[in-house]
């Protein structure tokens, strides 16, 4: 299997996941997609074509025969024994947290979730793709148990696990380096009865984050996605989130009605989103750099940011905005090789950045509480003259360079990009003092 | 705080038994090589390559190009993938491919 820098480990661990010890793996040095076609002939003809025949014809030692059994330590074995400092620093050491202290799993507070099943402590619930381990009531609760949630959430649990294992749900490829979210929906009395918010603030309140963080346990710890090496996405997402269905205001029938569940089931549905952005992949070809489709993809992912009616405005009394660009290490070499400064991505997309006029003045017209046209925004002093133009020019959708701000960060293998918008907010900055500098 | 406790493990439980990859081949003159290609990663110009580089270095070799293979796509669901990767054993059986090179993966 050829791979590229990287993406080594994920390609090991999944054929190991799936029974095969030692795959053999040739890796191609660097993130191709910013490459040139020559780069590509060259590192192909004097890097990776050598690993290729390496692989094929190197003699492997043989792996050890593993037991068709368990072999994992024994459930409900103590694993580590420690003060609740040492106890998460051994958790993190062992990528077991998703880097918060965690509640310690105690055999008495996991036996407390345990409960709230009829299921057997330690019978197979599912086994979860990618690390293809078996998920057990007892494992789910030690989950549970680290990200604080309630005993009585057990069950939504249990079932959220039999979601995401199912053929349909696919978690085989949530650890895309696009960054996919998992998120679970709950729907029936049950979620009221668990305080499970429906409401204002829903992912924040109630049980919703316990459970979202459960989940994000669960997904790296049974499921086996381990940041870096087998959860490949390029800026990760935010936490897990948790949204339940207002059944008592809804004119229709709520998600799991229609799904041919009764009303006073209860259920849990697993969802996913990459909501928080999505990251283009940056390629370069004979036609196009990777530096000019990089430029080309932040003025049309600018574009595509949800509230332009208010991105566009300026002046003292205009909207506060500013856009983010997180931009992989790669597809900022690309850019800076063909001389882009930050100044100079900033100036293209002002530029570049545009939509028709109409299209603009109906996010305006419509998306708001004052219905506004593009001629009463000229007038109250929130867009310049050159607005006053025809329905079908193309107009600017950033009010100036300077909203926009720069960030390298990511995946540093990954040819990726991401851009962010947070309206209401323009960014401050504040140097840290530390003890030494008074 | 410091109160010792003792503390289980939230890993999930390994199940499945492990196998060795298939036996290296002692040289790859006169052998056959499959193609598997996902279409990413500019994997086009880089099979060209191996191609190019596996027929100057390995006269004899024979090369079944990825167009003839199914293509491995992050498309679908486990159970299709799976049925996938079946019908490209099947083939490399039936056509006596002896490796595949397959990418590209990232």
């Amino acid at each position: 299997m050829v791979t590229t820098t990287g993406f080594t480990t994920i390609a090991k661990s999944v054929g190991k996941s799936e029974g095969i010890a030692n795959l053999r793996v040739a890796e191609y040095p660097g993130a191709v997609g910013v490459h040139p076609e020559e780069l590509v002939d060259t590192n192909v003809e004097n890097v990776l074509f050598g690993r290729i025949v390496d692989e094929l014809i190197k003699p492997r030692a043989t792996a050890v025969q593993e037991s068709a059994s368990a072999t994992g330590s024994p459930a409900a074995n103590i694993v580590f024994e420690g003060t609740y400092d040492e106890i998460n620093a051994h958790f993190r050491s062992k990528l077991w947290t998703d880097e918060l202290p965690i509640t310690p799993p105690t055999h008495e507070r996991v036996e407390e979730f345990l409960k709230h099943t009829q299921r057997a402590a330690d019978e197979v619930i599912a086994v979860l793709p990618q690390a293809n381990l078996a998920a057990t009531p007892r494992n789910i609760a030690v989950n549970a148990v680290m990200a604080g949630c309630k005993p009585e959430l057990m069950p939504v649990l249990i079932a959220a696990v039999e979601a995401i294992a199912d053929n349909d749900y696919n978690l085989n490829n949530i650890g895309s380096t696009w960054g996919v979210q998992p998120f679970l929906l709950i729907n029936g009395p049950l979620a009221k009865k668990l305080d499970i918010e429906n409401g204002a603030q829903l992912v924040n309140r109630g049980a919703n984050p316990s459970l979202g963080r459960a989940l994000t346990l669960i997904i790296k710890n049974i499921a086996g996605y381990k940041f870096g090496s087998s959860y490949m996405g390029t800026f990760g997402y935010p936490v897990n989130v948790v949204i339940s269905e207002n059944e008592e205001v809804t004119p229709w029938d709520p998600f799991h009605v229609e799904h041919g569940f009764k009303r006073g089931d209860s259920t849990v549905t697993a969802c996913g989103t990459v909501t928080w952005g999505w990251p283009p992949a940056i390629y370069g070809t004979p036609h196009k750099t990777a530096a000019q489709a990089a430029l080309k993809f932040l003025a049309l992912e600018t574009t595509k940011k949800p509230c332009l009616a208010r991105l566009v405005e300026r002046g003292p009394n205009g909207f506060r905005n500013m856009l983010t660009f997180m931009i992989a290490p790669p597809v900022a070499k690309a850019l800076a090789d063909e001389g882009y400064t930050k100044q100079k991505i900033r100036d293209y997309v002002y530029e570049h950045a545009r939509v028709p006029a109409h299209e603009l003045e109906f996010l305006i017209e419509y998306g708001h509480s004052e219905a506004f046209k593009l001629p009463d925004m000229i007038e109250r002093g929130l867009l310049p003259e050159e607005y006053r133009v025809g329905p079908n020019e193309m107009v600017r959708v950033l009010p100036s360079p300077d909203v926009i701000n720069i960030v390298v960060c990511g995946d540093p293998d990954r040819n990726r990009l991401m851009v962010l918008w947070g309206g209401y907010v323009s960014p401050v900055t504040k140097k840290i003092e530390l003890l030494a500098d008074k | 705080m410091s109160e010792r406790v003792g503390v289980l493990s939230p890993e999930g439980l390994q199940r499945s038994g492990i196998i060795n990859a298939s036996r290296h081949l002692d040289t790859i003159e006169g052998k056959t090589i499959g193609e598997v290609y996902n279409n990413h990663f500019k994997g086009e110009q880089m099979f060209r390559a191996y191609r190019r580089l596996l027929k100057e270095r390995y006269p004899g070799v024979k090369i079944i190009p990825y167009d003839k293979f199914p293509t491995v796509y992050v498309g679908g669901d486990p159970s299709s993938q799976k049925q996938t990767a079946k019908d490209i054993a099947r083939l490399a059986k039936e056509w006596e491919v002896d490796a595949i090179i397959t990418g590209n993966g990232g």
